[in-house]
């Protein structure tokens, strides 16, 4: 029977194998020693790492025998077996560790499997290429969702400068951004007093994470920024430090960063065009950090962005100040430009009381001989040039001399007065005039208007005179104040001027005056010449 | 809020709450498992391919004098794995920090460290990095360096050896579930398959478990061992392939305050296979008077 079982492990078409806990081969079935090219009983008594690769032989200490004594049993485990003649041949073993006598045996049945190793090796290398490309691909994706998200909290920061000019709003917007985009434990923008030759400035906006002290109350006094740094920042280079404790620090410096405090930092220049203003400020207060390329560059970008609203904002500082100059000179030049109007209206109503002063006649408050004259030379001009009548009224009140030796003076003017008032009120044709001629004459111009016209005017002045009833007792032709008139009309013509027109009335007054006062005569341009001297 | 002692209260339950958190995530992290009836602390660090059940077969014999404290690596055992980074467990100090953490978080001091193979070099530099926590080293198979750099030393192997351990790793681990690569890369969504690799193996992760053997047999501390100060033990195992011999009289040394002894016990894990003779010499270490 123990024949016939050692005859079947014999040739059975698996290896077999039994060793004991110290490694010490005990038995190796024929198809197993065939395998590894050695004789009968050549393996027996010798250590089990005698037949394993060095390689196999750690996998076997680390992981086959921990295993084994840990579980009493191992399945489907792969390492290679040395053959006598060097040969590495990778086998498959199952193995089982069972007690024999108070001591362990462990039974392994071996496997060879060169051609499925041979195809694993493949996949895996395949997987492995697989592998990278896929990392690979993660990696160019993260790369292009970092660059993503540092275009949109540019963009968001751009935004913000364009839409805003309040720098306060913009920079606690950016601090904030950057603060949460680096996760980064305090952003702050810096900004130096003018004139302080950037000894002195402060925090004008900060945002701190949770469990960083807020520094922007503090002024902050840095004696030595403006010989070290000022050429170094307005070059637009930027501070990047990793760890404070390992650089070599002023003193100065390192006293105000351990106040903060700051472990880490990234300091921008913040340039108004080519003068230093401030500094963009990154801290890391509890830890060193290593700043990443892009996150140098980052901020390099958006401290140009905030430069940009910094110039802006400046920009429309000056502008808002030019405004507000402008605005008050321009309230100035309205006050004055006010006074101004108010005279001018002053002015006109100066002129025209000068005009009418000019113009008419203090005493009986109607055109006077200058008045007279300027329209009748005008009127002529015009009538001539368009051919049509003029026609030309002058009358003078019958013994006037009598009437104010009589009832006086005073009463000479009033009665003056009333005429004028009384025959301007019947003469109502628009481009008509009344006017007092001198003394007790006044004349009356009638453009565009024929002898019949003339006439009839003349008619209504001696009923509207009568109808004043002006007492007049020294009259020789009426118990009231009455008129002689002369009337005059023609065409001008080249030949005569507006002087023979005058003449012509006062040829028809005259005769008025010569048939027996209180009545109108016309005096015939053509009948009766003015030139006839001896009328 | 006024009253400033409710004030402080509450700042203090908070502080309180914040510390529990952080202990229950330390302890989560690094599967950390205490039992033991003494006061001062074992720790028992385990070595690369394994997690803390290996230690069972020593901590019995230590539980009532001592308080036992097991804990798996980041990546192995039952440790969250979530908490590994590639960057910080890209060398030892990563581990070396972790093991530093617990100390910290958990308050301990005079803490004997029991470590085993890759353990051995994590304790060594836990002790130059913060020496207070610890009191004696315990090193079993350690190396401070595995890779041959002849003619002045001699690790055991050529990088050759470590690239065809990684191999096997690699096809033992990922091998023949590489038909189901991509299941296998996102094993947080398919936890029954890591369950699976768990069983088999001692970490929860090919991909890390390869990344632990290149920091482990890639690893250089020679440098590192004149700095150590607090007393050790050199645990040399016959025949042992992994830290040779030659490896142990170098560790002896070059390592100030260390005790070398050679055990009969062949192969890497003494404290598996033969635990009885590993406790004995343990126990017979810390019985002895610290020794200069």
């Amino acid at each position: 029977m123990t024949y016939q079982i050692d005859d079947l492990l014999n040739t059975s078409p698996c290896g077999f194998l039994s060793f004991a806990d110290d490694g010490t081969i005990i038995m190796v079935n024929a198809t197993l020693l065939q395998l590894l090219g050695h004789e009968t009983d050549e393996l027996r008594e010798q250590k089990i790492e005698s037949i394993l690769p060095i390689g196999s032989r750690i996998f076997f200490q680390t992981h086959f025998f921990p295993l084994l004594k840990l579980h009493g049993k191992v399945e489907e485990i792969y390492f290679s077996l040395r053959s006598k003649q060097g040969i590495d041949i990778p086998m498959l073993i199952n193995a089982v560790r069972r007690e024999k006598g108070g001591n362990f045996v462990t039974d392994c049945i071996l496997i060879c499997i060169r051609q499925r190793i041979l195809y694993e090796g493949e996949i895996i290398k395949a997987k492995k290429a697989a592998e990278a490309a896929i990392l690979a691909q993660k990696q160019a994706e993260i790369a292009l969702r970092q660059q993503y998200d540092k275009a949109i909290l540019l963009q968001e920061i751009t935004r913000h400068i364009r839409q805003s000019l309040d720098l306060s709003t913009i920079f606690e917007m950016a601090s904030q951004e950057i603060r949460l985009f680096l996760d980064a434990e305090r952003v702050g923008i810096f900004k130096f007093y003018p004139d302080s030759n950037f000894e002195y400035g402060e925090f004008v906006s900060e945002s701190v994470g949770e469990g960083c002290n807020l520094v922007s109350r503090n002024q902050v006094n840095d004696h030595f920024c403006g010989e070290l740094y000022r050429d170094f920042y307005q070059e637009g280079r930027m501070q990047v430090v990793e760890d404070i404790s390992k650089i070599d620090l002023q003193h100065c410096y390192r006293a105000l960063w351990k106040q903060f405090p700051v472990r880490a930092n990234l300091v921008a220049p913040l340039l108004n065009g080519q003068d230093l203003w401030g500094l963009l400020c990154i801290h890391q207060c509890s830890a060193p950090r290593q700043w990443e390329e892009g996150e140098i560059d980052l901020v390099k970008q958006i401290a140009n962005q905030l430069a940009i609203a910094i110039k802006q904002a400046d920009i429309f500082h000056k502008l808002q100040k030019e405004l507000v100059e402008r605005q008050q000179a321009q309230a100035r030049l309205r006050v004055i430009n006010e006074q101004l109007a108010l005279s001018n209206e002053e002015l006109a109503r100066a002129t025209h009381l000068l005009e009418q002063v000019v113009n008419i006649d203090g005493l009986t408050q109607i055109a006077n001989r200058r008045c007279f004259n300027d329209r009748l030379e005008h009127e002529w001009q015009r009538l001539y040039r368009e051919q049509k009548p003029i026609s030309l009224l002058l009358f003078d009140v019958d013994y006037f001399k009598r009437y104010n030796d009589c009832y006086g003076h005073q009463r000479g003017d009033d009665c003056l007065f009333k005429l004028a008032q009384t025959v301007q009120e019947v003469v109502y044709g628009s481009a008509d005039l009344v006017a007092r001629y001198g003394g007790e004459e006044f004349a009356i111009i009638l453009p565009n208007t024929n002898l019949e016209g003339a006439s009839s005017v003349a008619q209504r002045i001696h009923a509207a005179i009568q109808a004043l009833n002006i007492p007049h007792k020294t009259s020789d032709v009426s118990d009231v104040v009455t008129i002689s008139l002369g009337i005059a009309n023609l065409i001008p013509i080249l030949e005569l001027s507006s002087a023979d027109l005058i003449a012509i009335a006062d040829r028809g007054l005259y005769r008025a005056k010569q048939q027996g006062r209180n009545q109108s005569r016309l005096c015939d341009y053509s009948a009766n010449s003015i030139f006839d001297t001896d009328a | 809020m006024s009253n400033p002692y409710k004030r402080a209260q509450k700042s203090y339950n908070q502080f309180n709450a914040r510390v529990r958190q952080m202990t229950q995530k330390i302890l989560r992290k690094n599967n950390i498992k205490m039992f033991g009836q003494g006061t001062q602390t074992m720790m028992f660090a385990h070595g690369f391919g394994c997690d803390q059940n290996m230690w069972r077969f020593v901590t019995p014999a230590f539980e009532k004098n001592y308080k036992i404290l097991l804990f798996d690596y980041v990546g192995s055992g039952k440790s969250d794995i979530s908490a590994y980074s590639s960057k910080r467990y890209g060398d030892l100090n990563g581990y070396v920090q972790d093991v530093l953490d617990i100390c910290e978080e958990l308050a301990l001091t005079d803490v004997i460290f029991v470590g085993h193979s890759v353990s051995s070099m994590i304790g060594i530099l836990c002790s130059i990095k913060a020496p207070n926590y610890l009191d004696r080293l315990i090193l079993i198979g350690p190396s401070p360096c595995y890779i041959n750099d002849l003619p002045n030393y001699y690790g055991g192997f050529e990088r050759k050896d470590i690239e065809a351990l990684l191999d096997i790793m690699e096809k033992n681990y990922i091998g023949w579930a590489s038909f189901m690569a991509p299941i296998v890369m996102q094993n947080q969504d398919h936890p029954e398959l890591s369950d699976e690799l768990e069983a088999s193996f001692c970490s929860t992760d090919p991909v890390i478990a390869n990344r632990f053997a290149e920091v482990t047999f890639y690893s250089d501390n020679r440098s590192d061992l004149p700095k150590a100060s607090v007393p050790s033990l050199i645990l040399q195992c016959a025949d042992d392939v992994i830290a040779p011999t030659e490896v142990g009289h170098y560790l002896h040394r070059h390592l100030p305050k260390s005790t070398l002894r050679l055990m009969k016990a062949t192969g890497h894990c003494p404290h598996m296979s033969h635990p009885q003779e590993t406790i004995e010499m343990i126990n017979k270490y810390l019985s002895a008077p610290h020794t200069t």
